[in-house]
This record gives C-alpha cells, structure tokens and sequence, in this order.
C-alpha cells in the first residue's frame, strides 16, 4: 500500500499570552534564521496545543479526526498542510496536499461564482486548463448553475462552502483535508459531499475529515483519530473504535490506553529528560 | 512501498538545508505565474467593482492631470507649463512610492485569513501587488505624456528612462514594504511608525517643492533615492533627457539584491508571524 501522510512524534505549542506569543515570534524568526533550533521546552505561559502525534495514513484511507473543541484538530490539519512548523517531529508527505476550511476558501464575496472557480482554482494549484476543463463538473456538482454569475453576496454559507468542497474535490489533489466544511450544507448535498469523497478514496485520494458529525463519518471513513486536549488517545479503525470513543465523550487526557496501532509515545518533556 | 517524500516539515531549521530551502523558493517564484495573473485580476475586479465608474477611476487621476496640463498651455490656469508638468510627476511619483511601500504589507495582513487555511506559494502575492502598482503608475504616466505629445513636449527615445526609473521606484519601495513584513505582522508600532517615517520622507524628497540651494539637509535630500529617480523621471519626460540612469540602475540593483534577502526573510518569517496574529 502507498503511503500518503506519516507524522512522526509531532508536537505543537501554544502560548496563552498573545504579548509574550510576539515576543517568542521574534525570537522563533531570529532562530530560524541563524539556523539555531527553537527550543523543545516549554518557555513561560506556553502548553501543548498538540503533543507527540504519530499516525501513518495511506492512499485510499478517510481519517475521521475527532476531538471536542479546542483539542488540536485544525491545528494538526494546518500542520499536515505545511501552515504552521512543528515544534517537534516530523510531518511526511508523498503527495500534493490541498484543504479546504470553513474560513480560508480564498472567495471574494463581491466577484461572481465563475471569477471565484477561476481564483479559487488557482489558488489550490489547478492549472488554467484544469479548472477550465472541470468548471462544468464543478458548478453541476455544487447544484449552482443558476447562480454562476452572481456574486457571492447573494449566496449562503452553504452555498458558498459547496462551492469550495467542489472546486476542491475536482482539484485531482492526492490528499484533501476539509475542516468542518460539509457541515454547513444541508442533508442531501452532505450526503452527495460524502460519497463523492468515498469514491474519490476508493480511487486512491487520502482525506482527512474534521468534524463532529457522526453520520457523515460512518458514510466516508475507514480510520479514526481522537484527540483529547491535544494528545492522540485513539487511532484506528473507524468502526471498531469510535462507537466507544463517541458514546464516552472523554474530557481527560488520562484515557490514554485506546488504540490497537498507536505507538508508545515519548512525551516531549521525557525527550529533554 | 514509497518514493522519495514529496514533502517534508520538521521543526528544524529551514535554513540548516539551504539547497532545498532556494529551489522550493525559485519553484515556487516560477510555479505562481498563472495565480499572479489571476490575483491581480481579482484585486483590480474587487476594487473598482463597487464604483459606479470602475476601472476609470485608474485612469482619471491621470485624465484630470494631463487635461490640466493642456490647459497650462494656454496660460489660463498655470503660467509656467514646466512647473505644472513637475508638480503632477512629483505627486505621482511621491504616491507610488507610498502605494509600493504599503501594497504588500496591506497584501498580506488582508490576506491573513487565506494565508492561515491555503498553502500557496505566498510570493504569488507579493508579484501581484508588484504588478498592480506598477500598472497604475504607467497608465497614469502613460495619459500624461500622451499630453505631452499632444503638447509636443520634447518625447524623445531617451524619454524611455522615466519607465525605467519608473520601474526602479516600484521596486524600492516593494522592497522597503517588504522588508518590515516580518515584524510588521506581530508588531503593529511598525504600521504606526511607518507612517511617521513617510511624512518625514516626503518633507526631505523634493517631490512637489523646490529645494533652497542652502537649505540644510540639502546634500541628504539630493542624494535620497527617491528624489534621484524623480530627476530622472520628470528630466526625462520634461525635456527628453536622460539623466542620473547610471544611478538608477544602482538604485535598481541594490533594491534587486534587497529585496532577495527581503524574500529570503518573509519566507522563514511568515508561518511563525501567521500562526500568532488573529484573522
């Protein structure tokens, strides 16, 4: 099996002080130009947002990332997406990433839906005859062909997020990450939304699927991810794990024996130890 | 079971692997041509669509200026048409420079959101406010010397400097605007400041004065680049001469190798300023 995605004891941190936050960024850019390390410790005010994350995805898998809020989830997705560096760790890729989130779609709600394919397009690294080749896939797909020359003011959340799901899905990317996008649109098109993924993972695209929708999980994923506070307390398969995982909502990081594949994981502190 | 990775991220530091660091960034300077057409196509739809009159509001300012100076000639409204032609190049090349300053930091901090949930080659939005700056100057510029022809100004071959002077002008003050991205981005006293250092710029650029031949500070305001290729431009337009090229092509180049290191640095700064400013 080709592998697609390979974390490999990836941590994350944060600070709580937006003052110091700036102060640890200058010092970060310092760093990293001087080709000096940034530390591994935790410096004051600082935590885990994300701590020792290791999984392997291959081609084919739908990940159901799941965590309560605030536990990491689109943290790690801008991770695997290159947005932000780890603080530790290793991220791998063996294919070209593209996400689509319930913010960052790129759209200017001013021009018209064609103009936004043609940017958004862009923007996600389709080539001119790509997006030109796909542009009536994509607006059949997202059932706007009426509304194709108007611009996006005139459109809803749902409307506009089906866009961004179509332009992405029609990208020919090898992995696609979707923060939350698909629940912002009504039953039917989720439904359609998720089986497209399905059988664009059947064909050999890795997605990776952040949300708290159970329904459209059991209809796409065949692995799971639960991340609690920011430490991975399950990763598996999506049957065999996530009924327990989702009727025990946990709060603790204690929980954290789940998982018939998650490695031991020495914790960054035990590192520096 | 797997190639080589296509992509690799680590905490370690990018620059500990120049190699790879410069040919991700030449790939990615040379991979962005189609999404720089396409942003600069964006930005001028999105900013002169909610106009009654739209796109011609980059050509009036230049429309206005170059039909004054038809007037000039008659000698109704200014008397000396020289002064009239130096006093609109002067306020057209003080208002690029301040557009090309601030066109890539204002690129940037309105693109935060993008730029927290889109991986795309961030350069892309740097050449387009390259090329929206530069295109507003030239068709301002290009309306004032087809006045001039009409005039019949002196537009001689030599008259081409002012492009490249120009050209020179957009690069600099790209290359300033630029260079305070870094610090910019988590630090707002550099936006403030930077505007303290602007007025106090332009009071030392003689742009749309005439300097006293003993004013002090005279040798700084000679020698400042902005006023040089302000020489250059309105020599080269007002008279058909061109002067100074030698130093606007040094101007060109230093800003050239400036702005290489200023790229180098956004590149590193950028995911540590974005991962601690807000949307």
């Amino acid at each position: 099996m080709k592998k697609a995605i390979e974390l490999d004891r990836v941590s994350k941190k944060f600070c709580r002080s937006l003052r110091r936050s700036l102060y640890y960024g200058v010092e970060d850019i310092v760093r990293e130009m001087l080709g000096i390390k940034r530390p591994e410790r935790l410096r004051p005010n600082e935590h885990w947002c994300l701590e020792n994350i290791s999984f392997d995805l291959f081609a084919g898998d739908c990940l159901a990332l799941v965590g309560e809020n605030g536990a990491g989830k689109s943290t790690l997705l801008r991770l695997i997406n290159g947005l932000f560096p780890p603080d530790t760790g290793r991220i791998r890729g063996y294919g070209s990433v593209r996400a689509v989130t319930e913010l960052g779609t790129g759209f200017k709600e001013i021009l018209t839906g064609r103009e936004n394919i043609y940017i958004n397009g862009a923007i996600l690294g389709m080539s001119p005859s790509r997006v030109k080749s796909q542009f009536d896939s994509i607006i059949e797909f997202a059932e706007l062909t009426d509304y194709v020359d108007v611009p996006l003011i005139a459109y809803s959340t749902g409307m506009k997020m089906r866009l961004g799901f179509a332009v992405a899905i029609h990208s020919g990317t090898e992995v696609l990450l979707l923060d939350e996008v698909l629940a912002y649109v009504d039953e039917r098109f989720q439904a359609k939304g998720c089986e497209k993924i399905r059988r664009a993972c059947a064909a050999g695209m890795t997605a990776i699927l952040v949300g708290h929708d159970r329904n459209q999980f059991t209809r796409t994923a065949n692995k799971a991810a639960v991340l609690v506070r920011g430490k991975l307390t399950y990763f598996g398969s999506y049957l065999e794990g996530v009924d327990r995982v989702l009727s025990n909502p946990m709060t603790s990081a204690e929980s954290q024996s789940w998982g018939p594949t998650q490695r031991r994981m020495t914790t960054p502190s035990e590192l520096i130890q | 079971m797997e190639g080589r990775p296509f992509f690799e991220y680590s905490a370690e530091p990018v620059l500990r692997r120049p190699k790879q660091f410069f040919k991700l960034m030449f790939r990615d300077a040379k991979g962005c041509g189609h999404l720089v057409m396409r942003l600069l196509q964006r930005n001028f739809a999105s900013q002169y669509r909610q106009f009654a009159l739209g796109l011609l509001w980059l050509v009036l300012p230049g429309v206005i200026s170059a039909f004054v100076l038809l007037f000039s000639q008659s000698g109704s409204l200014v008397t000396d048409r020289s002064f009239a032609v130096q006093t609109f190049l002067g306020t057209l090349t003080w208002q690029t420079f301040v557009e090309a300053v601030y066109s890539p930091f204002r690129q940037i901090m309105g693109a935060t959101s993008l730029l927290k949930n889109v991986n795309f080659p961030r350069e892309a939005l740097l050449w387009a406010s390259f090329l929206e700056v530069l295109t507003t100057f030239l068709i301002r510029v290009g309306l004032m010397v087809l006045a001039l022809v009409v005039l019949g100004g002196p537009i001689t071959f030599q008259s081409t400097a002012g492009l490249l002077s120009g050209a020179v002008l957009v690069l600099f003050g790209l290359t300033l605007g630029l260079a305070i991205i870094p610090i910019g981005m988590l630090f707002r006293d550099v936006e403030r400041g930077l505007a303290i250092v602007m007025t106090a710029l332009f009071f030392l650029t003689p742009t749309v004065y005439k300097t006293q031949p003993n004013a002090t500070l005279n040798s700084w305001i000679q020698t400042n680049p902005i006023s040089i290729l302000y020489y250059t431009l309105s020599d080269s337009l007002i008279f058909g001469r061109a002067t100074h090229v030698s130093e606007v092509l040094w101007i060109g180049t230093a800003s050239l190798a400036a702005l290489m290191v200023a790229w180098v640095l956004c590149r590193i700064a950028l995911p540590h300023c974005l991962q601690r400013v807000s949307v």
